[in-house]
């Protein structure tokens, strides 16, 4: 076997190394899950559509919910609910009994004329939740319900306060002589519109005659995309399918607007048909084409939705707010966290001392020992021993990285559905791997010039220097300039900062991360540094210091190593 | 066509401000073990590292069958098998594994690598150690897998650096009769003592070295020569009746004078003297020497120490 493979094996299959490629692949998974939960507990940006059902006088208990990511993509989480019913003739009663007077008693009174009729925890499946049961209790006509909803998605949680005056409630509709507790909800800017029996004409607004249903809805148009998105929740008693039709845009026209009543016949001389729907959750996604590049300015546009069958028509006229979404939102949200100090950041800070040691079992140990003679007496050259064992090295740091790279990315991924460009997840890879090369190369140099408990002491020192006490000898460097001086700190830390990265083999990555966000996120200035950054990251200059933090202990080492004693 | 020799050619080492060796040269030739003795801090453990490749010298060059280990270390390096006083190997490792990747560097793959390990080990006794860590292996056991390892391209030159140091009476007699059987296959073989008479028996030719210097090169023959017991005697007169009369009990040599020497006497000086007197010849001076081979290596360092060699 090529020596080099055989040392890149050997080095590979002791037990510190094959415990340190397994710590590579935990963190991995471990780093993705604690970048998402510090996500998911810190800011809701994650937004759901419900639909929910009550049959008062069956019982029969439906509940659909569709997890949205922040770019309206389906996302995995989980549902905490409770529905909650009370006399609202007694809640009324009571509040004009003791309202004015006495709140708190009031409230807690209130409180107590909550029943809780079902509650349950759900975990979706692509993104949906889906509940169905009778709870066994009829309802009376008189009552009021609620949903307590609580969703955790790796993009946020939501926290509602089970309490009469808290909750998404229910609006009670009477249809053919039936009591229905209906809710449907959409992402806002939202719109909620009745279904109504169709006579002669279609009118905007809609005549409220006799109503079939209602129905919900949001349209999101994410920045640069080809589709536009119209989320629907929608319940008609008839339960029959809705053809959707979208108002006919013409270019340049700001207001859209349609006759206030036309006949339904021509329906398809003001509107486009987009699609059909069921009740219940839908997501439309609608050719941007027929928005005639209107969807960066209009503020809303007309929807119809159209059933027919045997007992009649139905339709609604709505219309629907335009929500802009910055595209790849969800995925700034999860690469900020990916490169803050809770990311990547805990592997860079212990991961070097993984490298240092690989560098005192390859160079340093054996050195020490005299153990490198016996090699050297081998058909091989100086030289080709001192690059074997830093090649073998080198390919156990990019094992154990790519270990850590590929289980984190994967993880991630698999939590929120978000992955980086295949051009983003190289620069990415890439300044994790060419920092800890150049820090093993640092340490090589070590490992030449010293060897034995010298090299460790020399490596720590080395360790704790770039990767613990940089940040605060920077600032110090910055209080010590700028003290007293009217600058933003902040910012003049950034820029002292990478600016003295270059001198930092460790920070090499921080160049890395710079590109990859412009690679994945087109700016970098969602941070308030971000233009300090556009002065002081210069391509070149990265490209340089990489190389020269490789090349140049490498070589510095060699001019030692070529002519030193293999026994200390 | 070169010869299979190991050539030591003006080679001068210093560590600091301490010269280790200082302008060595000798020749190690095919067929014959040449001894290499000096006291301990001699320098004939620098001179052996240099001449394996893991050293580089300051000065001068060795020559391993026509390849510099200075310019031609790989080439060099094929041709030469070494095992140290004291071999230091990276010892976590099974000893098998650690063959295989030493022979990786002679260009064997892994299976071949291994059976050839397994083969090596068990001819030289460590059959049974094949995979013991390193690191549990007592001295014996670790110069023996040094040789195994040297031997894994069976090379035409061969050093043992004070290999009998730290060996029971079996492990002596097994790299003697190697050092033997290697000269009889023709190998160049440089065998590094600080006690000459564990040389004897087996060297060809002795090279000495005394601070860093050679103090003498001498066939084994020359030195077992000179190393016999003598009497030494100032007698009134040396011509060749006295001459012939003493050669009756050894061989004789004029020291200068009348001061003559007879080497390996066949009977007591007495006998000796008494037989000159009765032939009138007047012995003003009889001394008898009883010179060992270790009596001559010191007689060596201490001409060497006085400026005379």
């Amino acid at each position: 076997m090529n020596p080099v493979l055989y040392d890149f094996k050997r080095g590979v299959l002791r037990i510190s190394v094959l415990l340190t490629l397994l710590l590579s692949t935990v963190p991995g998974i471990g780093l993705a899950y604690i970048a998402i939960t510090s996500i998911s507990t810190t800011t809701t940006f994650q937004s759901a559509v419900y639909y929910s059902v009550i049959d008062a006088s069956t019982g029969d208990y439906k509940l659909e919910a569709l997890l949205l990511n922040p770019d309206y993509k389906p996302v995995d989480g989980e549902v905490s609910y409770k529905l909650g019913c009370y006399n609202a003739t007694e809640l009324k009663r009571l509040e004009s009994e003791l309202g004015t007077t006495n709140r708190e008693e009031f409230v807690d009174r209130a409180n107590k004329l909550l029943n809780i009729l079902d509650e349950g925890v759900v975990r979706s499946v692509n993104g949906r939740v889906v509940v169905e049961k009778n709870i066994g209790s009829k309802i009376g006509i008189e009552y009021a319900c609620s949903l307590y909803i609580n969703t955790t998605t790796p993009f946020g949680s939501s926290m509602t306060l089970v309490s009469v005056f808290s909750g998404r409630h229910y609006n009670q509709l009477q249809v053919e002589n039936k009591t229905i507790y209906v809710l449907i909800e959409t992402p806002v800017p939202s719109v909620v519109y009745p279904i109504v029996v169709l006579n002669d004409s279609m009118t905007s607004p809609i005549n409220l005659g006799s109503i079939r249903g209602s129905v919900s809805a949001s349209l999101v148009y994410i920045t640069g995309a080809d589709k536009a998105k119209l989320l629907l929740s929608l319940y008609s008693i008839s339960g029959r399918e809705f053809e959707v039709y979208l108002g006919k845009v013409t270019a340049n026209t700001t207001l859209i607007n349609i006759p206030v009543s036309f006949d339904p016949g021509d329906l398809e001389k003001y509107f486009n048909k987009v699609g059909v729907v069921e009740p219940g959750i839908s997501i439309l996604e609608i050719d941007t084409s027929l928005f005639n590049n209107t969807l960066r300015r209009a503020p809303a546009y007309y929807f119809v939705l159209h059933s027919r069958g045997s007992t009649g028509r139905e339709y609604s006229v709505l219309k629907v707010p335009v929500n802009r979404v910055e595209s790849g939102l969800a995925a700034r949200m999860i690469y900020m966290q990916l490169i803050s100090s809770v990311g990547l950041g805990l592997f860079t800070a212990f991961f070097p001392i993984i490298v240092l040691y690989l560098v005192y079992v390859y160079i340093a140990k054996p050195r020490s020992q005299g153990a490198l003679e016996f090699i050297l007496a081998r058909p091989i050259t100086r030289f080709e021993l001192y690059t074997v064992r830093f090649t073998a090295g080198v390919l156990v740091v990019i094992a154990a990285t790519s270990l850590f790279y590929i289980a984190l990315m994967t993880s991630i991924n698999l939590l929120t559905g978000v992955s980086p460009s295949i051009q983003g997840g190289l620069i990415l890879y890439g300044g994790l791997v060419l920092s800890l090369i150049a820090f093993y190369s640092f340490c090589y140099l070590l490992g030449s010039l010293t060897s034995g408990s010298r090299y460790i002491v020399a490596s720590v020192l080395s360790y704790v220097l770039f990767s613990i006490l940089w940040s605060l000898i920077i600032y110090l460097i910055v209080y010590f300039i700028y003290r007293g001086v009217g600058v933003n700190i902040l910012t003049e830390i950034t820029r002292i900062q990478y600016t003295l990265n270059y001198f930092n083999p460790l920070r090499i990555q921080d160049y890395m991360q710079y590109y990859f966000m412009i690679q994945e996120v087109g700016e970098y200035s969602i941070l308030p540094t971000g233009d300090v950054l556009k002065e002081v990251v210069n391509p070149w200059l990265v490209a340089t210091s990489t190389i020269a933090w490789i090349i140049m202990p490498f070589v510095l080492g060699w001019l030692k190593f070529r002519k030193a004693s293999l026994i200390s | 066509m070169y010869l299979l020799t190991i050539e030591i050619h003006d080679v001068s080492k210093s560590f600091g401000r301490v010269q280790a060796l200082k302008n060595v040269s000798f020749t190690v030739p095919s067929g014959k073990v040449v001894g290499y003795v000096g006291l301990n801090g001699a320098g004939k453990t620098t001179t052996i590292r240099i001449a394996t490749g893991v050293l580089p010298p300051d000065q001068g060059d060795v020559v391993i069958d026509g390849y510099s280990v200075t310019r031609d270390k790989k080439k060099a390096s094929w041709g030469v098998g070494w095992v140290p006083e004291l071999p230091i190997f990276e010892s976590e490792f099974k000893a098998i594994d650690y063959f295989a990747y030493l022979a990786g560097y002679y260009g064997y793959k892994g299976s071949e690598a291994r059976r050839l390990g397994e083969e090596l080990l068990t001819k030289f006794g460590l059959g049974d150690a094949i995979n013991r860590k390193l690191a549990t292996f007592s001295q014996g056991m670790k110069k023996r897998f040094a040789l195994a390892v040297s031997m894994i391209n069976d090379p035409p030159n061969f050093i043992f650096d004070e290999v009998l140091n730290g060996l029971d009476p079996q492990g002596i007699a097994f790299f003697r009769e190697l050092a033997v059987e290697f000269r009889k296959r023709g190998k160049a073989v440089l065998f590094s003592s600080h006690i000459l008479s564990e040389v004897e028996g087996v060297a060809d030719i002795v090279v000495f070295i005394h601070r860093g210097r050679i103090i003498g090169v001498h066939s084994i023959d020359e030195i077992k020569h000179e190393a016999k017991p003598a009497v030494e005697l100032v007698l009134t007169k040396v011509d060749n009746d006295v001459l012939k009369l003493l050669g009756k009990y050894g061989e004789v040599s004029v020291v200068s004078g009348n001061r003559v020497l007879v080497r390996n006497p066949s009977v007591d000086s007495s006998v000796l003297i008494s037989d000159l007197v009765s032939n009138g010849i007047g012995v003003l001076e009889a001394r008898r020497e009883e010179k060992s081979l270790e009596d001559y290596f010191f007689n060596l360092v201490k001409r060497a120490e006085s400026g005379e060699l």
